[in-house]
């Protein structure tokens, strides 16, 4: 501490300690906030129509389309350290193989406070379909609207803010576009 | 010439005395753990992350300003060496 020069190096060493302290504290302080805002969605029954693969020219594939309704207030999600969010739809259905499937079908980043109060009617923004080429005789499937909260400082967290009551039967597939 | 010089390194330097050490070093430690301890309630209380940030700056630069600089305060206790002793006295 004789010389200036020391004397920086000494004081911004402690700094930044004093400063990784802060941010871990920051993280930390996430733990205490423990919101778990439910919403409400609800889904139309769905329409289930032959497309067009990309991968294989001549082959078809069912792609299922779908109108949602949800309601949820989410601003319980924003504290100090929260900096957006991220909202998606899962749809979670077992195919006629047995196998669960969890496919995202809309999303949406919330930015501000304000926003997350939401109340919004949408439809999937992503091509719903299956591995294999169709939906026959999959189980009806169950719809979910799920967060990712990202904070400033920390870990991202994870949660479920509204689900389907009743499962979302597959139709018969439609051969042409009505 | 020379005398400027080294008035000019001196100043650079900024040398300051064995109590103004200890002091300093006070001064930071125990400056720098209550910023963080009061810019993170205040952050915490007011639920705003720039709060906490915005206070941390102004903090950390009012820190540096009075720990790096040799201000006279620091330099109150120069050593006192003993006298040149007379070559050839016993």
């Amino acid at each position: 501490m004789h010389t200036t020069y020391a004397r920086i190096n000494n004081v911004t060493a402690f700094l930044s300690s004093c400063t990784m302290v802060l941010l871990a504290a920051i993280a930390l302080s996430s733990l205490v906030f423990t919101a778990n805002p439910k919403g409400e969605i609800i889904v139309s029954p769905m329409q289930i129509y032959a497309g067009n693969t990309r991968r294989y020219m001549n082959k078809k594939q069912d792609v299922a389309f779908l109108n949602f309704n949800l309601t949820a207030d989410l601003k319980p999600l924003f504290n100090w350290n929260t900096k957006q969010l991220f909202l998606y739809v899962q749809a979670e259905y077992t195919n006629a193989q047995g196998i669960q499937n969890e496919a995202v079908i809309w999303d949406k980043i919330i930015r501000t406070k304000e926003e997350a109060d939401l109340s919004l009617t949408g439809r999937n923004k992503y091509l719903f379909r299956n591995l294999g080429s169709s939906f026959k005789n999959a189980q009806p499937a169950h719809f979910s609207l799920k967060y990712n909260v990202m904070p400033y400082v920390g870990l991202l967290t994870y949660g479920e803010a509204a689900r389907t009551g009743v499962p979302i039967p597959f139709p018969e597939k439609r051969s042409e576009v009505a | 010439m020379d005398a400027l010089q080294q008035r000019i390194t001196q100043a650079v330097e900024g040398k300051i005395d064995f109590e103004g050490q200890k002091r300093v070093d006070q001064i930071a430690r125990i400056s720098l753990i209550a910023l963080t301890a009061i810019s993170f309630l205040v952050g915490f209380v007011l639920q705003s992350l720039k709060a906490t940030f915005v206070l941390f700056g102004i903090g950390t630069t009012v820190v540096l300003l009075i720990t790096v600089p040799p201000w006279p305060l620091f330099n109150q206790h120069p050593i006192k060496w003993l006298s040149v002793r007379e070559k050839g006295a016993k």
